[in-house]
């Protein structure tokens, strides 16, 4: 008897186990912060108070910090409409690329999202985005001048898959007081690299004492600190390693440029404990006045208004350049990308009409002036004042933030081993030759270059 | 056993299998056969196995499964999720050539060797004085075995803390104290490794310690009591007896740090993420990198996990070859007197 019931009980483990891990996940249908890999189907549809189906667009973005704002508007569409369309929004901030990946495997993906890449073109090979130009009058493509149409940054083979939505413009970051305490100008910042050099080692030989330091960069990460500081000054300086008129790669230039933090980084006017810092330590230290200046880009905006809080006077200005007076067009981060129609849509006329919610030139301009964004469309960038949060105005676009095509290494091109990035903050801190490192570099990198082209990728 | 043979068998040459099989009997009288045994034993033991089950499923999920899988696609390029091309060993070509991966290789043997090096000897003392009867011996052993149950991450984040450059408490304590006079950069390319393990070191001890006090327990005390007879005392007893006694069990807890030694990645992830400039990169930090970018790569995010399965494959075998260099090695470990 006794043997029968253990018998008994152990298949009624078996079973609830078996039961327990082969349930489904609850999906959540709500917009939500969690990822989500459950989208209904396309062919779902909703029936509203008058009984006709309502066409259901799902829409997948990656971004949070405009989350409250872009739900509003959402849920008034919804409920405004004369479309007959119902937006179901998925606010997807962890795996977004990986989840957006499984949707499109499982043939269960959005039909509008978010290119969250420096370039379109992973989607396009992927074949996830749809083009947009049977959907583009000529007059919605002229309001985008030459910010659309950029080959592998929003367009791929001619065709448009994306369109301009909102962009990064880099700026020295610096701190007035600091400035004031440590005798400069607080009016005068540095417009070449050689005095934002002595600049920061003035900075640092009369406050260390006191713990401030005049620059700082997140060198835990060397791509995260390299590509807002040392790529934004060789770009100032006409000294970025790819050239697209000669499709070549040359770091002599870069690594000047590399040199010139890398002076400060030998004379200890370097944050302490760069090698080691992430990108918000180093931000929290910059709010307490502990840093005299950095670059980076209009997330700082965010950053000193709710993350950290400062009383500090700090402003932005153009970064500094190799030679006085001689200045170049600097690409904005992410500029040139927004949303994307997936190719597996089955409304594409209606998911059209949602993308076009996002491209409106009144919510780009209530967008950009309630401060979720530096929206980059020539119209909506002359219209649209400054956002009210302190800083926004230092970052308004100038003629010489640009839209580029991205440099091959930012559109695919596989570099093995270290990148540029690893071996230039090498040597910023003082572990490589920089004549070594321009020679690797350019071997590497023309190498990998001349590779892709003969497999005709580039 | 009465040897009568089968009436089948009469006139057949029988041989000592035939033997012990009991072809020489009648049915009812033959002993089990392996086979027969085993059935007879699953069958008896139904109950169990349907209990085991469960546990079963759950490890073929999640522990075979991956490993199978990480088998098959380290022959492929996988570089976006649900895309995959076949192409032979070239994964294998681009590893023989990998500058990362064998300056991660480096690190994970100074790590390794570090940790061990240190670890062993401070845990095994620490076991052996914490075995004799001494006041509070029980809250000393909580102590020292509290790292152990701290989760990975904080305890790194925390040590982070400790030892940031600019205004961590190691600093100002040894600043305070007059025993430095200027901050230690704690993250520099010189001292990042010495940082990692003295963490490492610290979040290990207590662990070993406590293998070696069961180990030591397992002494019998009849054994110390013949030495103080024999006028074995002090380092004398700890050298000619409880070493040697204690031997199988050093081995054995001795591989064991050695293989998580080699696996070890998460503070490291924490503290220094591998950095600066990958001085402290060590194997596994290196494929969960490769299967979890941390945005290293501008543009869309690269994953490799057709690359990254072969280096974790590798790795396996490296560290698979070190612990069996290690148990030839120390066979006469097992010896006990």
């Amino acid at each position: 008897m006794k043997k029968e019931m253990g018998k008994v009980l152990a298949l009624i483990l078996v079973v609830a186990f078996l039961v327990i891990g082969c349930t489904p996940a609850d999906v959540k249908k709500e917009e939500t912060a969690n990822s989500g890999q459950d989208t209904q189907q396309q062919d779902d549809q909703q029936q509203d108070k008058t009984g006709e189906e309502k066409t259901k667009i799902i829409v997948w973005t990656f971004q949070r910090h405009d989350m409250d704002y872009v739900a509003e508007v959402v849920d008034n569409y919804n409920a405004t409409n004369t479309d007959n369309i119902e937006i179901e929004i998925e606010f997807m901030t962890d795996n977004f690329d990986n989840n957006l990946d499984l949707a499109f495997q499982s043939k269960q993906a959005p039909d509008v999202f978010r290119v969250k890449a420096q370039t379109v073109t992973p989607y396009v090979k992927k074949n996830m985005a749809m083009p947009l130009d049977e959907f583009l009058t000529d007059a919605e493509i002229e309001r985008y001048g030459d910010m659309v149409g950029v080959d592998r940054l929003n367009a791929v083979d001619g065709k448009i898959y994306t369109l301009p939505y909102t962009g990064s413009p880099f700026r020295l970051i610096y701190n007035k007081g600091v400035f004031a305490k440590a005798g400069l100008d607080p009016e005068q910042p540095p417009k070449t690299m050689d005095e934002m050099v002595e600049m920061a080692n003035t900075i640092t030989e009369k406050l260390s004492k006191e713990g401030i330091y005049g620059i700082a960069a997140n060198m835990k990460n060397p791509f995260s600190a390299l590509f807002r500081s040392v790529d934004v000054v060789a770009h100032r300086s006409n000294a970025f390693p790819y050239n697209p008129d000669t499709e070549e790669y040359d770091f002599t230039k870069y690594g000047e440029v590399a040199s010139q933090f890398a002076k400060m980084y030998a004379a200890g006017s370097y944050f302490p404990g760069a090698e080691g810092l992430d990108i918000d330590p180093m931000r929290a230290q910059f709010a307490q006045g502990n840093i005299g200046m950095y670059l980076s880009a209009d997330w700082e905006i965010g950053v000193y208004d709710g993350q950290f809080p400062t009383e500090e006077e700090w402003v932005a200005v153009p970064a500094p350049s190799m030679v006085l007076g001689e200045t170049y067009p600097t690409p904005m981060q992410s500029a040139g990308l927004g949303w994307a129609m997936s190719s597996q849509t089955k409304y594409p006329e209606e998911a059209w009409k949602v993308l076009s919610i996002f491209q409106d030139k009144d919510y780009q301009i209530d967008y950009s002036e309630k401060g979720y964004g530096i929206m980059i469309t020539p119209e909506v960038a002359q219209a649209a004042k400054p956002a009210e949060k302190y800083g926004a105005e230092f970052f308004v676009p100038t003629q010489d933030d640009k839209v580029f095509s991205p440099p091959p290494h930012d559109a695919g091109l596989v570099i093995e081993g270290e990148s540029y990035w690893d071996v230039f903050s090498e040597v910023i801190m003082g572990g490589k030759d920089v004549d070594e490192a321009v020679e690797e570099m350019n071997e590497k990198y023309n190498s990998a270059l001349k590779a892709a082209k003969e497999k005709g990728e580039f | 056993m009465l040897c009568v043979k089968s009436p089948d068998l009469i006139g057949m040459k029988t041989t000592n299998n035939d033997l012990k099989e009991g072809k020489h009997m009648k049915n009812k009288d033959k002993p089990l056969t392996r086979t027969r045994a085993s059935r007879s034993s699953i069958k008896k033991n139904k109950t169990i196995y349907l209990m085991l089950l469960p546990g079963i499923c759950f490890l073929l999920v999640t522990s075979i499964y991956p490993i199978v899988w990480i088998l098959r696609f380290m022959f492929y390029n996988y570089t976006s999720f649900g895309e995959f091309e076949f192409i032979g060993l070239q994964n294998f070509v681009k590893l023989a050539k990998d500058e990362i991966f064998f300056e991660s290789l480096i690190n994970t043997v100074i790590y390794a060797s570090g940790k061990l090096v240190l670890t062993m000897p401070i845990a095994f003392l620490l076991a052996y004085f914490l075995n004799m009867k001494i006041k509070g011996r029980n809250i000393f052993r909580s102590v020292f075995f509290m790292p152990t149950v701290i989760s990975v991450s904080i305890m790194s984040m925390v040590f982070y803390l400790i030892f940031n450059p600019y205004n961590g408490s190691a600093n100002q304590l040894l600043l305070n104290w007059g025993i430095i006079e200027a901050p230690i950069n704690w993250f520099s390319r010189e001292k990042a490794m010495l940082t990692i393990l003295f963490v490492a070191i610290w979040g290990a001890v207590g662990n070993y310690m406590i293998y070696f006090l069961s180990g030591l327990q397992t002494i019998p005390q009849e054994i110390y009591e013949s030495a103080d007879l024999d006028g074995a005392i002090g380092w004398r007893r700890l050298w000619y007896i409880t070493l040697p006694m204690m031997s199988p069990i050093i081995q054995v807890v001795v591989m064991l740090a050695i293989t998580q030694a080699f696996k070890d990645y998460e503070t490291i992830l924490v503290m220094t993420a591998g950095g600066p400039n990958g001085k402290t990169n060590v194997l596994y930090l290196y494929i969960y990198k490769l299967m979890f970018p941390m945005g290293d790569a501008a543009g869309s995010v690269v994953l490799q996990y057709g690359y990254g399965s072969a280096v974790a494959f590798v790795t396996a075998i490296f560290v698979g070859l070190i612990t069996i260099f290690y148990l030839q090695w120390s066979k006469k470990m097992q010896e006990t007197y």
